[in-house]
């Protein structure tokens, strides 16, 4: 699905400001900084970085694969670990009733139980492979806007925060109103700031 | 006004947008957009209809090439408008087939024509992706094209001009 084939879903924006000079140097050197970091062998809950967008293996990211003039293409993978409900609160049940065994009848505090559920949870996480998503993005760096391949408000926050991370550039929703305001034009400008609801209601005669 | 007051405040523009698509679709042939390309719009095959901004109400969702549209005419009628559609585009002999919302106009779903057979097999991957984005891109520009033709009749006047008084006598089934 994507870039190379199937179906797409596209989030736009555009960017604001002027690009900086030497712009496919810069690139690379924002995407270098910024990419993808394995957490296979660690126990962290989230990584999210760049990678090339026809293989979310490739953690190279050379510029033949990200420049496509004048689009930047790149991949933003993100790999999450989650430890599933029920396995938590099995494993919390069971750090409990090891920490009241302990205690020899005394109680624990709701505070205690917390730390217990956050210390069951570290174990869970180091034992759960993260799952892998990647979302495809383009950069028309000719007309100033970004394509993200996905529709999820997660996916969208966390690309939106990979790219300002990146490349220090004001990212601005392509929203109907504000595509409207390009569309119509300076001198239409106060109608549109003016217009309120339609409606189509048509009372029973 | 930030990106979300503006989006919330705005609302309306996209739902009487995608209401109007819906018009076209039945009412005229191709329509020309800036730069002289025609267009033709296509209903698919899900429809949903919400109250228009402001108002309360459900909503109500039409799916299937062959359902009737009488009841998604009637919720018109009870002031009702376009929330979410697939559309199909036809520019310059393009067909285009996608999803689209009133909140944000974003494309989903977005089914590009076939890409340009024997020569496409030997383009590689860049090229496969080059084609792709024009084709898309092709697609963009026209639903741009349409929300600017759609505004130009919207903002005439403070009742929407020409534009919806032909979309209000074609929901009335004047």
């Amino acid at each position: 699905m994507g870039l190379l084939k199937g179906s797409l879903t596209v989030s736009r924006y555009m960017i604001g400001g002027k690009l900086p000079d030497g712009f496919w140097d810069f690139a690379e050197t924002q995407l270098k900084a910024n990419l993808f970091q394995e957490i296979e062998e660690t126990a962290d809950e989230l990584s999210v970085g760049w990678v090339a967008v026809h293989d979310y293996l490739d953690l190279d990211l050379n510029r033949n694969a990200f420049a496509l003039e004048p689009y930047l293409v790149a991949g933003m993978r993100v790999d999450r670990r989650r430890v599933p409900a029920s396995v938590l609160r099995k494993r919390h049940r069971w750090e409990v009733d090891k920490a009241l065994a302990l205690r020899e009848g005394r109680g624990l505090s709701r505070a205690q139980r917390e730390e217990l559920k956050e210390k069951a949870r570290l174990h869970l996480l180091a034992r759960m492979p993260p799952a892998t998503q990647m979302a495809e993005m383009v950069w028309d760096t000719v007309r100033g806007e970004v394509w993200l391949l996905a529709a999820a408000k997660a996916t969208r926050e966390l690309f939106e925060d990979l790219f300002r991370r990146t490349f220090s550039l004001p990212l601005t929703p392509r929203i109907p109103y504000l595509l409207a305001a390009d569309l119509a034009g300076k001198a239409a400008h106060e109608r549109l700031e003016a217009a309120r609801p339609l409606t189509l209601y048509a009372p029973e005669a | 006004m930030d990106v979300l007051e503006l989006l919330n405040e705005k609302m309306f523009l996209g739902q009487e947008f995608l209401t109007w698509l819906w018009y076209l679709s039945e009412e005229e042939g191709e329509v020309q957009i800036a730069g002289g390309r025609l267009v033709q719009v296509l209903l698919g095959d899900r429809l949903l209809l919400g109250p228009a901004m402001g108002q309360e109400g459900t909503r109500v969702a039409v799916r299937g090439r062959e359902v009737s549209l009488a009841e998604a005419r009637q919720a018109l009628k009870r002031g009702k408008l376009v929330e979410g559609l697939r559309l199909g585009l036809t520019v310059d002999g393009e067909e285009f087939w996608l999803s689209i919302n009133a909140r944000e106009l974003m494309l989903g779903s977005l089914r590009l024509p076939p890409a340009g057979g024997a020569q496409e097999q030997d383009q590689g991957r860049e090229g496969v992706i080059l084609e792709r984005l024009y084709l898309a891109e092709m697609a963009h520009r026209a639903l741009e094209g349409l929300f600017g033709l759609f505004l130009e009749g919207r903002l005439a006047d403070e009742r929407g001009g020409e534009l919806w008084e032909a979309v209000r006598a074609w929901a009335a089934g004047e």
